[in-house]
């Protein structure tokens, strides 16, 4: 799960961990969940774990890969506890809890494609960019955000995305396929030079 | 394989991007994209999302700071081991 590569040689302390995953931990819940309160939750627990555990790593080359599932698991279940109490309060008449993506994503900016070269004005665009990518993804059925998520943003293979998800190739490749149609219509209104 | 509907365009095109169709499929998918605009404009979006949405960084920033501070309250008041 990493964009910069730590640096292998460096020793692993909870210092190291907090600054080099803590916030890739943050993200990639928050996609997940939609939300900043399960995210600080998510990483919370995660956090905790892999600094209880560091000792059992040798050099951090199997850290990322152990990070990523253990973010994905903590996500899943946070969900699944958020929406087996929303269940119970639905059923006494509390409707409160409610699942996150139903925010408007922004509208009047045209989405670009990315390039090199970037000068202040591209970084703004490409901060507005995130924002309207990120509030599409968390409109999207959390089962296909899932999917989403892990493939196209966090660039996992499909198989790889099977078997976190435990399911089958072919399930995680038809949730992929309907999550880039739905991400497609969420964004399409700011594809107007290629919009059909 | 012959006519390809636009349903079927939809339902096969992540098939055809990653090239894991056979061939009378692909180039009954082909011949449609000449004959269907509305089906190519679809096909130039769906990659265009998938593009940018490879674009996103996937840390999209520090942690807030107001978390930031709690866990590292946290894991200073963890036990050293």
């Amino acid at each position: 799960m990493s964009e910069q590569q730590p640096d292998p040689a460096e020793v692993l302390t909870p210092e190291v961990v907090f600054r080099d995953y803590a916030p890739r931990i943050y993200y990639l819940a928050k996609r997940m969940l939609g939300n900043d309160a399960d995210a600080e939750d998510v990483t919370q627990e995660v956090l905790l774990q892999v600094v209880r555990k560091l000792h059992t790593f040798r050099g951090d080359a199997a850290l990322p890969t152990w990070l990523h599932r253990v973010t994905v698991n903590a996500a899943l279940a946070l969900r699944e506890k958020r929406s087996n109490r929303s269940r119970r309060e639905t059923s006494t008449g509390d409707d409160a809890v409610l699942e996150a993506g139903n925010a408007e994503p922004p509208g009047n900016i045209r989405l670009n494609r990315p390039h090199p070269n970037q000068t202040p004005d591209d970084i703004v665009l490409a901060e507005e960019q995130r924002v309207i990518i990120d509030t599409a993804m968390a409109r999207l059925p959390p089962a296909y955000r899932d999917v989403y998520v892990l493939a196209d943003v966090e660039g996992l293979p499909n198989n790889e995305i099977a078997e976190m998800l435990d399911m089958t190739l072919a399930a995680v490749k038809s949730r992929l396929h309907r999550a880039r149609l739905q991400m497609r219509e969420l964004l399409a209104p700011h594809f107007e030079e290629v919009a059909p | 394989m012959t006519d390809v509907t636009c349903d079927e365009f939809v339902n096969q095109l992540m098939d055809f991007l990653d090239d894991e169709l056979t061939e009378s499929v692909r180039i009954a998918i082909q011949a449609h994209l000449t004959i269907c605009a509305h089906c190519g404009g679809l096909m130039a979006t769906y990659c265009a999302t998938i593009t940018i949405t490879r674009s996103l960084p996937r840390c999209s920033g520090p942690l807030p700071a107001r978390f930031e501070e709690k866990l590292r309250a946290i894991l200073a008041a963890l036990p050293n081991e």
